[in-house]
């Protein structure tokens, strides 16, 4: 009824020339709006039901003590009062989830940057070293390869059998405290694979031409890497090491399958903390406080980087232009 | 704007894989609670097709006796079919507390002793008060399986508490193997002896200083009791546990037990992992019917022995393990028939010997004893030799599963580290512990 009035209404005022066409369009764009939804439903559906929706019952869950069993029963903000004075749990994971994320994810991403300028080359056959290349780092994050981790890595392990040939008496590394997490964040560097394809294609976006010139000018190309590559790949990296980041807090594997947060807590990353406080012991209310806590943390980091970033990402199209103001 | 639009996207996807993580195992089985078939399982017996899902830990051995047994036991009931899930002890309860969690717990599962009374009071226990007869079991066992006068699991076989060691290793270098009976003094002084014997890279025994069952052992045979009273209060006393860590301590410092980071690589009765397989260490602690297992690792190489005593006796007798059924289960008559037969039947307790404990139905266990294997008569040696004055087990109080599992491995890993004294280490244990006392 509504929409053939509508219809009538625009046939009406296009006849008195009242309306400008560019009104008209927005609204012709708006009459059938449940078919553009239909389109997108997969993805809506998803998002309602498996991310909106546990997303505000874990809110509302952190403002209970809900362990599966009982009735739950509002306790208004006692979980985040105990989770930030009385939980030296707490405290520890979140420095050896700092520790991780400081140390994983440069690593991560100047590794994926360096294979990805190598397999950038014009070879022979260069598709074949890509594939082989990133290949193995898919399934860097899965569960068989945390436990060859943790045979490599063990007391009578891989390395220790290289070191002893040497005559150099190795550690159990992953039962060490003092070097368990530096194994977990050696395993992160291997699931390059998807921050190096990112800086490849990155790498493909920058014009040649730019590297020409500069060749005439002198510039080597240890000048042009850092002159041009970098500032041109800034974009890309900031992705990446905003990815890496958000990817990184939530480590949760490597950790719970090779070291299961010990030797000492020595790398109880955040995730696993909150698994244990979830599934071990049964605290559903407790554990989602901390999941919402952790989201703030991340978002803290991802915006305090998303401020630093005017300083230091450059979009070729805003160049010059960025530069005079 | 930019900015808050990603990270809204961010946080999204971070919700998303916590909450994901939640439903991560498990996949395809939806035997889930629907009671679609609730009304028709009383009569099942007519021949109704059940798949029933069953889930234990163990060592090979065991998972062969079972698979063994459940094969048995469709033949003879061509209804019953089983969806067996098996692994090692690693990772096992997270991996059931995950499922249940979720409402979707195998039918039947093995629990162990110590966790009854809390997955009870969590209401994840089936009522199996009638359907399983239980007339031939000894009632200490049976006993450990009911909560507030229910039967809520089944036990599965019983065992004791004693050590295993290197018998082979032992001679060679010289020392005395050890005889039932003997005492802690005993153990701290072929420890000590072993020092000038040992091989490089060899120890006597693993760092027990922070090890719960190690020191349970010796606070029972110093005649202080458990380290938690029944009614949930932290009971360790403080002199009983700094003379065992300090022992400890000087062991550490002697070097006869093995430096932190190989001590913390121990993975028992792993092929690769178990340090007294690799040959590094002489004597650990191992329950009676574990000997099968370790047996089928180095045929003939090992022997057992009662745990060390003192004033009291150290070692006990305990329910070895338990299957309870789930409160969730569609098909709980047909899972109690099937423990019934598990636990009475001779053929039953033929094939599964001693892979979970000395069978608990004496009557049977008597009738089929000649068939068990020589392994099998070693562990049933130790544990008549404990069951003569070994301490009286208890299922413990509820509620602190986690005290042990997690709480007690960072004092274990801190003493041997050197990272506490045995001084610190009791205030810290008897702080963490307030947070589960009732």
């Amino acid at each position: 009824m509504s929409r053939i009035a509508a219809e009538h209404d625009i046939h009406a005022s296009y006849a008195a020339g009242k309306v400008k066409r560019k009104r008209n369009r927005f609204l012709s764009r708006w009459e059938t709006p449940g078919l553009g939804y239909l389109f997108i439903s997969p993805w809506l559906v998803g998002f309602l039901l498996l991310t909106l929706y546990p997303m505000l019952l874990s809110l509302y869950y952190s403002f209970t003590d809900y362990t599966l069993m009982k009735p739950i029963k509002w306790v208004g903000l006692r979980n985040y009062e105990r989770i930030f004075t009385a939980d030296d749990k707490f405290l520890q994971s979140v420095k050896v989830t700092f520790l991780y994320v400081l140390g994983s994810v440069p690593l991560k991403l100047i590794f994926a940057l360096f294979i990805a300028v190598v397999l950038n080359k014009a070879v022979k056959g260069i598709s074949a070293y890509r594939v082989a290349i990133y290949f193995p780092s898919l399934i860097g994050g899965s569960i068989a390869v945390s436990m060859l981790w943790r045979n490599i890595f063990g007391v009578d392990g891989f390395i220790n059998s290289v070191l002893d040939k040497f005559g150099i008496e190795g550690s159990g590394w992953i039962s060490n405290p003092k070097t368990a997490l530096w194994s977990l964040i050696l395993l992160s560097v291997w699931q390059f694979g998807s921050a190096m394809v990112i800086f490849l294609a990155g790498l493909k976006q920058i014009p040649k031409d730019l590297y020409e010139a500069s060749s005439v000018d002198g510039a080597n190309r240890f000048v042009q890497f850092f002159r041009i590559t970098l500032p041109m790949l800034s974009p890309t990296l900031y992705f990446n090491l905003i990815m890496g980041i958000i990817g990184a807090f939530q480590m949760f594997t490597s950790a719970y399958v090779i070291t299961n947060g010990g030797p000492m807590n020595s790398t109880l990353v955040y995730a696993v903390y909150l698994y244990e406080r979830a599934f071990n012991r049964y605290q559903l209310g407790y554990a989602s406080s901390l999941a919402w806590i952790m989201l703030v943390m991340i978002a803290i980091v991802a915006a305090a980087i998303a401020l630093t970033s005017k300083y230091w990402v450059f979009y070729e199209t805003d160049t010059g232009r960025g530069k005079r103001k | 704007m930019k900015v808050w639009k990603r990270l809204s996207g961010i946080s999204a996807s971070l919700v998303l894989a916590l909450s994901l993580a939640a439903c991560g195992s498990g996949g395809g089985n939806s035997a889930s609670p629907s009671s679609d078939s609730a009304s028709g399982s009383g009569g099942a017996a007519g021949g109704e097709k059940v798949k029933l899902r069953i889930m234990w830990w163990g060592s090979q051995q065991r998972h062969q006796a079972t698979l063994n047994a459940l094969d048995f036991y469709t033949k003879q009931n061509p209804n019953v079919t089983f969806e067996p899930e098996y692994s090692g002890m690693e990772g096992y309860l997270d991996k059931l507390s995950t499922q249940a969690a979720a409402n979707n717990a195998p039918d039947i599962f093995q629990i162990d002793p110590s966790w009854v009374a809390d997955w009870a009071s969590r209401g994840q226990l089936a009522d199996l008060s009638e359907g399983v007869d239980l007339s031939n079991v000894d009632e200490k066992l049976v006993n450990g399986g009911k909560v507030d006068g229910k039967q809520v699991a089944i036990p599965l076989g019983s065992a004791a508490y004693g050590m295993i060691y290197d018998k082979a290793a032992m001679e060679k270098l010289g020392l005395q193997p050890p005889k039932n009976g003997w005492t802690w003094d005993d153990f701290f002084k072929l420890a000590k002896e072993s020092k000038s014997k040992l091989a490089e890279g060899q120890y006597f025994t693993k760092d027990y200083a922070g090890d719960y069952f190690a020191f349970s052992a010796f606070h029972y045979a110093e005649g202080k009791g458990l380290l938690v009273t029944e009614d949930g209060k932290f009971n360790i006393d403080r002199d009983t546990f700094l003379k065992w860590t300090k022992q400890f301590e000087e062991l550490r410092n002697l070097g006869v037990v093995p430096p932190a980071d190989v001590n913390a690589s121990d993975k028992e009765m792993d092929p690769t992992g178990d340090l007294m397989v690799k040959g590094k260490i002489l004597i650990r602690l191992s329950f009676s019917n574990n000997f099968v297992s370790w047996d089928s690792l180095k045929p003939g190489a090992y022997d057992l022995v009662t745990m060390p005593r003192s004033k009291e006796a150290g070692g006990w007798l305990k329910p070895s393990l338990f299957f309870g059924v789930s409160a969730h289960s569609a098909h709980q008559e047909e899972a109690k028939k099937f423990l019934d037969w598990f636990t009475n039947s001779p053929d039953a307790v033929k094939i599964l010997g001693t892979t979970r404990g000395n069978p608990v139905n004496n009557k049977v266990a008597a009738e089929v004893a000649s068939s068990f294997s020589a392994a099998d008569k070693v562990g049933m040696e130790m544990y008549n030799a404990t069951a003569v004055d070994g301490q009286q087990w208890t299922a413990g109080a509820s509620g602190w599963t986690n005290w042990v599992d997690k709480d007690w491995a960072l004092i274990r890993d801190e003493l041997s580290f050197k990272k506490t004294t045995p001084e610190q280490a009791y205030e810290e244990l008897k702080s963490m512990a307030q947070e589960y006392e009732n």
